[in-house]
């Protein structure tokens, strides 16, 4: 695996302030990911998620309306059990319990802002790579073939 | 108040009371009055008795007065001698007061008639004696003795009556005897009566006490302190009487209380809650700052700006750790905290304070001096260390003198360390370092100006002592003090490696010339949203959807747009018939269109090359190979 299968990775960035979003991008695409789609409207999370179908979910939890923990719960439900697809929670709540009930709800990491823009992107990339891993193994492993809705609808 | 009509337990404590005192009243007044009619009723039945016994005796006298009389003139008239005569007469001068007194004491008529036959016959006795006394001894026996005869006869019925007179006597004697002893037996009867009235009266007073006033006030008494001590209250007695308005007042008092804890917790709550948003609000535009700070630094790096993102970083930082601070004095107040502890390296550590607090020294004109740790590590929360100390170091500083110095050295004791912050600032008198550690104490800081909550040394001291440590002080005034962290010592952990920064160029949003179209004919709202977000990183593109294939056949033919993306699977139309209307219609033959679709067999994708699309994109969509679409199509 080289560094290009994880920099073509799909990631989803989800906050409700745009400077966090625009901060994430340019980091993102300063390291090289290109695959990188980005909404401040959490109730798009899940139509998004469906069509761009991301490796990567980078997610905030106070949002307006529909927060982090809705999210996560709703991409639990819309994630095959047995499918490896890691949300990483961005959050200025510091809190343990907003920790232990993001991981609780499926969050895989979790990183409390302001973070550190060289650990930040030491988690995304080893989030990836393990991302990069599973479908290397789903090849391998083809018998359990991927839910329907990993390849959108249309 | 219609004391009537009302329940007992209603009656008002004045009512109550009164009750309670004047039934006992009344039974004593009755008892009393009873008794004096019985005493009255006894006294005269032996007043009778004893009157009959006297009436008696008198009658017994009458008898005897005459008997003597009679006797004393007959002994005058058998001897001719004056002296019989002169005690039959005193006898004789008795008799009247005696039958006076008999005339008086007897009121039976009976008797009273015989008493008159009595006083007659002694009249016509008397009377005979006279005679006898004047003219007997002139008197020719036989006369004499008719005479004698006669007044025989008279003292043998004066005689009779008298018997008769004093046998009536004798049984109104027997009949008031047996009055007054039932008198007697009436009134020990009546002792008894009112004994057992008199105790059931006092059960009904003490029934009447205990559930009109003494249980009542004893609940209420309880409730009281119940309520002082924060307990729930215990059912008081429904009455309307002050008691009762007592106890309706101590269970409102309680609703009140409890209304106003309720308040203060949730006031309490909000704050923390406010604590935590503005902690929050602070942290994300924070995020912001300190984030693009650490691009630009890595941009800048070797140019002299550099330094100025350095201050930002630094500046940005330190209100960071403002902002922990803050929610450090509300989770402690919370009783709330959570340390992670882990082997902390003192070196970079403490090389880090030493950058921190250095402009704050150069400013006070005091110098920072930081001796060589190595590799000794400790046990800590790294950021709660990192806050102690640099507590510690600012004090060192603020309460220092210009041109004093600051010593910051670590050395391992055992399995201890020891961090020791050594100033030679102002001392602390030690009568003042009991103090130090209390919260808002500030000791003499005000006077000098220093500025601080007085919060620090005791969120310090709280620290220590949750990461196993302690914090010594040793001061001498005028010659400085040296505050010592011990901690448990531990294994120095290893660093993590700093990760090459990738400098790849990423299309930044130039401003390009305004209103491209596109127009996406796509069923699946998903994907709509999906596009909806890609474009809008590319202002400048403006996104029309369509439905169906005959939606977006109709706006092709109305906007014509400068890009046309297909989605092949559309509810109305197969895909190849949508190609084969665009091809066959002059207007849309040269519109610039790209396929979009789920179906990435090669077969289809080199099919559908070839009927002139732009860029065929398999789901899910490769976002650069869009943008580089786009991109192309720009002009």
């Amino acid at each position: 695996m080289n560094d290009n299968d994880i920099l073509a990775s799909r990631i989803l960035i989800v906050d409700d302030q745009p400077g966090n979003l625009r901060l994430l991008e340019d980091l993102l695409g300063r390291e090289g990911f290109g695959n990188v789609l980005s909404t401040t409207d959490s109730a798009q999370v899940i139509d998004l998620y469906t069509a761009f179908d991301p490796d990567l979910v980078l997610l905030d939890l106070l949002m307006p309306e529909l927060d982090g923990f809705a999210v996560l719960e709703r991409l639990a439900r819309c994630r095959g059990t047995d499918d490896f697809r890691p949300v990483l929670v961005l959050t200025a709540d510091a809190t343990r319990d907003a920790k232990r009930r993001a991981l609780s709800l499926g969050a895989k990491d979790f990183l409390t802002k302001p973070f550190d823009t060289v650990e930040a992107m030491l988690r995304i990339w080893n989030l990836l790579e393990t991302r990069q891993l599973y479908k290397r193994l789903r090849q391998v492993v083809p018998d359990a073939a991927p839910p329907a809705h990993w390849r959108g609808g249309g | 108040m219609n004391l009537a009509r009302t329940r007992w337990q209603d009656w008002s404590v004045g009512w109550k009371g009164a009750a309670v005192v004047a039934l006992p009243l009344m039974l004593l007044l009755a008892a009393l009055y009873s008794n004096y009619t019985l005493q009255r009723d006894i006294s005269r039945a032996d007043d009778d008795v004893q009157r009959t016994l006297t009436t008696r005796a008198n009658i017994q006298a009458l008898h005897t007065l005459i008997a003597e009389a009679a006797s004393g003139v007959r002994g005058y008239l058998l001897t001719g001698r004056e002296e019989f005569l002169s005690p039959s007469w005193n006898a004789e001068q008795r008799i009247p007061p005696t039958l006076s007194t008999l005339q008086q004491a007897i009121q039976d008529p009976l008797q009273a008639s015989r008493l008159e036959n009595a006083a007659q016959l002694v009249a016509t006795k008397r009377a005979s004696l006279d005679t006898l006394r004047r003219e007997g001894a002139q008197l020719a026996p036989e006369a004499l003795q008719t005479h004698l005869r006669a007044s025989k006869q008279v003292l043998d019925d004066l005689r009779t009556q008298i018997t008769q007179l004093a046998d009536g006597e004798a049984q109104l004697l027997t009949e008031r005897i047996a009055t007054a002893a039932v008198a007697r037996r009436r009134e020990s009867i009546a002792n008894v009566v009112m004994a057992i009235v008199g105790l059931a009266g006092a059960a009904v007073a003490l029934w009447m006490l205990s559930s009109g006033i003494i249980r009542p006030l004893q609940t209420a008494a309880t409730n009281a302190e119940r309520l002082a001590s924060g307990l729930p209250l215990m059912p008081p007695p429904v009455a309307r009487d002050e008691i009762g308005q007592l106890a309706e007042r101590l269970h409102r008092a309680s609703l009140l209380l409890a209304e106003r804890a309720e308040q203060a917790r949730s006031a309490s709550r909000a704050k923390t809650e406010f604590l935590s948003r503005t902690s929050h609000e602070l942290r994300t535009p924070l995020n912001v700052i300190l984030g693009f700070a650490q691009l630009l630094e890595s941009d800048l790096r070797g140019m002299p700006a550099a330094t100025s993102v350095e201050q930002v970083i630094g500046a940005g930082r330190h209100l960071l750790s403002l902002i922990d601070e803050m929610l450090d004095i509300a989770r402690i107040e919370s009783g709330e905290i959570t340390l992670h502890p882990q082997s902390v390296t003192l070196a970079p550590l403490l090389q880090e304070l030493q950058a921190l607090t250095t402009p704050l020294a150069t400013q006070k004109g005091v110098q920072l001096e930081l001796v060589d740790t190595g590799t000794v590590a400790v046990e800590a929360d790294q950021q709660r260390l990192r806050q102690v100390l640099l507590n510690l170091l600012t004090n060192a500083i603020k309460f220092n003198k210009p041109g004093g110095s600051v010593r910051l050295s670590a050395e391992r004791d055992d399995a201890r360390v020891r961090i020791a912050v050594a100033d030679t600032g102002i001392g602390i008198a030690p009568e003042q370092i009991e103090r130090l550690f209390s919260p808002f104490e500030r000791l003499d800081a005000e006077r000098r100006g220093v500025e601080g909550t007085g919060l620090g040394l005791a969120i310090s001291h709280q620290l220590m002592k949750r990461m196993h440590g302690s914090i010594e002080v040793r001061s001498e005034p005028g010659r400085g003090s040296v505050f010592t962290l011990v901690l448990d010592s531990a294994e120095p952990a290893a660093t993590a490696g700093d990760v090459a920064q990738s400098s790849q160029s990423h299309p930044s949003a130039v401003v390009r010339q305004p209103s491209r179209t596109v127009l996406y004919v796509e069923d699946n709202l998903p994907n709509i949203a999906l596009m909806q977000a890609v474009l809008s990183r590319r202002p400048h593109w403006q996104l029309s959807i369509a439905r169906t294939a005959g939606e977006g056949l109709d706006q092709m033919r109305a906007t014509r747009p400068d890009l046309l993306l297909l989605d092949l699977h559309l509810p109305d139309m197969a895909g190849e018939a949508v190609l084969k209307a665009l091809q066959e219609d002059p207007m849309l033959r040269d519109l610039p269109f790209a396929i979009l679709s789920a179906d990435a067999l090669p077969a289809t994708v080199e099919r559908l090359r070839a009927s002139g699309a732009a860029d065929y994109l398999t789901k899910p969509l490769e976002l650069p190979r869009l943008f580089a679409l786009l991109d192309r199509y720009e002009s």
